[in-house]
Order: C-alpha cells, then structure tokens, then sequence
C-alpha cells in the first residue's frame, strides 16, 4: 500500500505535463504502484478566486473515489474563503492546501492563522508546500519564493493543536522545525541513502514523515526509491509509505493489501 | 542493465561541499544498482591555482585506487592556468588513466581561453564535463556570473566539432527546456540528465529533442532522483539501456579503440 499525500490534477501554466486529467493522472500512479493520492488543483493556484478550482476538482475525481483524496485550496486573503470552506467540507474535500507563496501573504498572517484554524476545527488536515518548482529555471513571470523555515515556524507556533503537513520539505533534520510536534514532513526532496531521512527518522521518529511524489509535477519514482532503500526495518517503511497518513486522514485502512 | 553515472563527486580538495567519502558514496551507489561513478573534485566560484587543482585530482585518484573500476576519474583544471593545466591533463589521463576532463565556473566554455584545453582533449579523445546552466532566476545567476549554458557549449562544439562535450545536469536547476532547444541540432555534444531537478516529462523531451543517443544518466549526487527519473521516464528499455551506460560505454571505447 503506498499513499501519496502530495499529487495534483489540473494544469501548470509554465510547463506542459504528461499528465493533467485524473485518468491521466492515474496511469502514472498504477505505473508506480502508488494506491491512493491527495490531489489539489493545479488550476487553483493561479486562479484568482481558487474556489473555481475545487468545483473543478471534485468532479474531476468523482470517478475515482478509492484513488484520490481530494484537498481544496483556498486563500485567506481572498474574500468568501469561510464559505468555500464550509461547502469543501459538504463537498467532500478531506484537506486544504495553502499557497501564500502565490497568494502573497505570510503564513502568520491573522487572516491565515483563522483559515487555518477554523479548517482544523472542522476536521480537514492542512498542508503546504514549500515551493511547485525549482526556482533556479522559473518561468519568468513565475517569481514565487521558496516558503522559508521561520515562517512554517511561525505558523506552527502560533496554532500548535493545528497539524500540517510541510510538502517538498528539505534540510528539516537540523532545523528547529523538527521540534514542532503538529509538524508532518513529506519526503519528496530529501536524500536518502546520502542521509537526510534516516537522520530524521533518528532525531523525530518515523511517525511525522510522509510518503508524496509531487506527481504529475515530478516523476513518481525518486521517491519510492528513497523509502525503499532506506536501510530501516519494514515497519518503518510502512509508516512513512501509507500508515502515517491513513492516520492522519483518518482513513482507517488497517492492514497493508499486499 | 549496467549503470554508469556520468556526473558524480566525493570529498577532497580545498573546496568543501559535503560531498560523501569515497566509501559512503559507493556503499549508497550500490544500493541503487549503479555500476560505475564518474567523479571529479572542482573548485568553483573563484580561480583554483595549480597546486589546488592538483590537489582535487590526487585525493581523486587516491578514491580510484581506492575502489577501482568503481571510482573513475575526471580531471579537473581551471583554464585560466593553461600551461599547467594541460600538464596536468596529460599526466592524469595518460598516466593516472582518468576518463575525461571536469571544467566548472571560473570561465564560460566559449571563452577562447578553453580552447587550448579542448584541444588536448580532442587529442587524447576524452570528454569535458562541464559544469552548466541557464539560470533565470536573477539572485541564483548572479552567484555565477561565468557558468556556462547551451549557447556557450553549442558555439565551443561548432568550433570544435571533434570534442566530446558533456552539458552538465540539464535538469539541474535551470532552464532545461531551453538548453534542450538549442541543443537540439549539436550533435558533439551529450546531455548529462543529472540533477535534483525530477520534472515529469524531462526524459521524454529530451530525447525527443537531441535523441537516445546523446543522453547519459548521472546524478550530480541526487542518486534516487538520478535513478528514478530514468527508470520512471515511459520510454523503452533499448532508450533506458543507452541512457543508463550505453551511450558513456561509446565515449570511453574512443579512447581505449
């Protein structure tokens, strides 16, 4: 069993993808093996009112109920966003994904620390990624920053009963951030065999890492590969693979399929 | 299927990046099936003097004996210091047996100050690796002012039609959709696919912009993103075959005959 808590439908307006629809989009995940996916839109992030971009979605995977896991994005600076999310909650949308690297707005910003808020008091996992490309070969017009570790800080201080899940997370083994216990990190980008993720798993345990690709971003691969390899028993593996986020979902999947 | 990684590194030299020791680089390298690393020590963001380049390539050439056949290695040199960079390209490949040449920074690859050192390489029938990139970022293009890109190595292989250049990590950082059009038409010069940069499709556009012919699989040091863009990459096994050592077998039987 492997759930991938960091994929996208939809499409990226600076690259062409092999894969946008979620019948597309499923191929790539049964070519790697991957069971289940959390999906959020790609449209989302550049559309003005975001919320167009989850009615989208969620007719998108209604086909594939036992694939996706559907997360809305929302932007708190943006206004209805309190109405969004009570008809993503109806909706059936188990998560949100904020982007304020897109949005222009910091994580601690009151607006966002009451979205955040009020989305985990109805039950909905929050996630964030720290950036949708490398930005040394950004499209021009793409001048988003990288989400820096003081301000994922800052946002995990200030709601500490708040569980998030930082995407594309890397370089967390020595930083401070590893000390926030409502504080997930998806392990896409960071080196394996050459160390980051065992160190982690040393410093925090495995229960806060979660497997997610970036798919169809990224290729799948890379990050079955870095589970795969790590030199940990079995147990840790299925953690990282799809336990810790059927726990954090709630999704009560009990025993692995295979 | 045999895989040799056309772009590596281990520690050594003045310039300390974290690159791994010798050892932890091939016990990780083995757990992903690869065969053979291509290594090199630069020196990068400033002029590396002689006896700093020499340097690199002894602790290099200690990481060879070290784990022979396993290690290979690149000689690296700053073209800047011509007399004794071709000395030391003539010493490292015909008597230490490295591979190839490793170029970085200090100048763009069409500065005519390289050409003396492609030159030797031609004779010698080796590679240049050269470090590259076409940063759009403003802030990251400014920390390398003198890095080459795909117009820099286009205009050294027009010159230079028997060199065997190797564009370093396409998908490294830059623009890669960029330096895959322009290297579109250049047949002398390889596609080095190493690099923490994964974007779905690379592979697939890549060979259909330059062709299965001119791809080598490297990692730069991102050995699962390295492995896994390859593997992931919906081509066929003959591509895959070429990519992972197929093609950099080609390059070292030049030299060898």
């Amino acid at each position: 069993m492997i759930i991938d808590i960091n994929a996208y439908l939809g499409n990226w307006p600076f690259r062409r993808l092999p894969a946008t629809t979620s019948d597309e989009v499923v191929k790539l995940l049964d070519r790697a093996g991957v069971d289940i996916a959390v999906v959020s839109s790609l449209n989302s992030v550049l559309y003005a009112d975001t919320n167009e971009g989850n009615l989208e979605l969620i007719e998108e995977v209604r086909n594939y109920s036992k694939r996706f896991i559907p997360f809305a994005v929302l932007n708190p600076k943006y206004p209805g966003w309190a109405e969004d999310l009570a008809q993503c909650v109806e909706s059936g949308f188990k998560g949100i994904r904020l982007y304020p690297q897109y949005h222009n707005y910091l994580l601690d910003d009151e607006d966002c620390l009451k979205l955040v808020s009020e989305a985990s008091e109805l039950g909905l996992v929050i996630s964030i990624p720290v950036r949708l490309r490398d930005r040394r070969g950004r499209h021009w017009m793409d001048s988003a920053r990288d989400i820096g570790f003081h301000e994922i800080e800052a946002l995990a201080t200030k709601s500490p009963h708040v569980k998030i899940v930082i995407l594309e997370s890397r370089d967390v083994a020595k930083s401070s951030l590893v000390n926030h216990e409502n504080l997930y990190f998806e392990i896409s980008r960071m080196p394996s065999v050459l160390q980051e993720m065992p160190e982690l798993i040393r410093s925090i345990g495995p229960s806060r890492l979660m497997f997610g690709s970036g798919v169809p971003l990224k290729y799948v691969t890379p990050a079955i590969l870095k589970v795969k390899h790590l030199r940990e028993p079995e147990e840790i593996k299925e953690r990282i693979l799809w336990k810790n986020a059927s726990d954090l979902l709630g999704l009560g999947i009990q025993e692995n399929k295979t | 299927m045999f895989r040799i990684d056309c772009h590596s590194h281990v520690r050594g030299g003045p310039w300390d990046i974290g690159s791994p020791s010798p050892k932890w680089l091939v016990e990780a390298a083995d757990r992903l099936g690869i065969d053979s690393l291509c290594c090199s020590i630069p020196i990068g963001g400033r002029a590396a003097a002689p006896e700093e380049f020499r340097a690199c390539n002894e602790d290099l050439l200690k990481a060879m004996k070290e784990y022979p056949g396993k290690i290979l290695g690149y000689c690296f040199v700053d073209p800047g210091f011509q007399k004794e960079a071709l000395e030391e390209i003539e010493k490292r490949i015909l008597e230490d047996v490295m591979i190839g040449v490793k170029l970085y920074n200090q100048y763009k690859c069409s500065d005519p100050v390289v050409y003396p050192i492609v030159r030797k390489t031609i004779e010698l029938e080796v590679p240049i690796l050269q470090h590259a990139g076409y940063l759009t970022d403003p802030m990251e293009a400014a920390k390398q002012p003198n890095i080459s890109d795909a117009r820099d190595l286009a205009s050294l292989a027009s010159l230079f039609p028997k060199a065997i250049l190797i564009e370093a990590h396409v998908p490294g950082g830059g623009d890669w959709e960029w330096a895959l059009k322009i290297l579109r038409n250049v047949q002398n010069v390889f596609v080095d696919t190493s690099g923490s940069v994964i974007d779905c499709g690379v592979i697939e556009k890549a060979i259909r912009y330059v062709g299965e012919n001119r791809l080598l699989f490297g990692t730069d040091l991102s050995l699962e993103e390295g492995v896994g863009k390859i593997l992931d990459a919906n081509i066929t096994e003959e591509q895959r075959q070429l990519i992972f050592g197929g093609n950099f077998m080609r390059i070292l039987k030049r030299r060898s005959g």
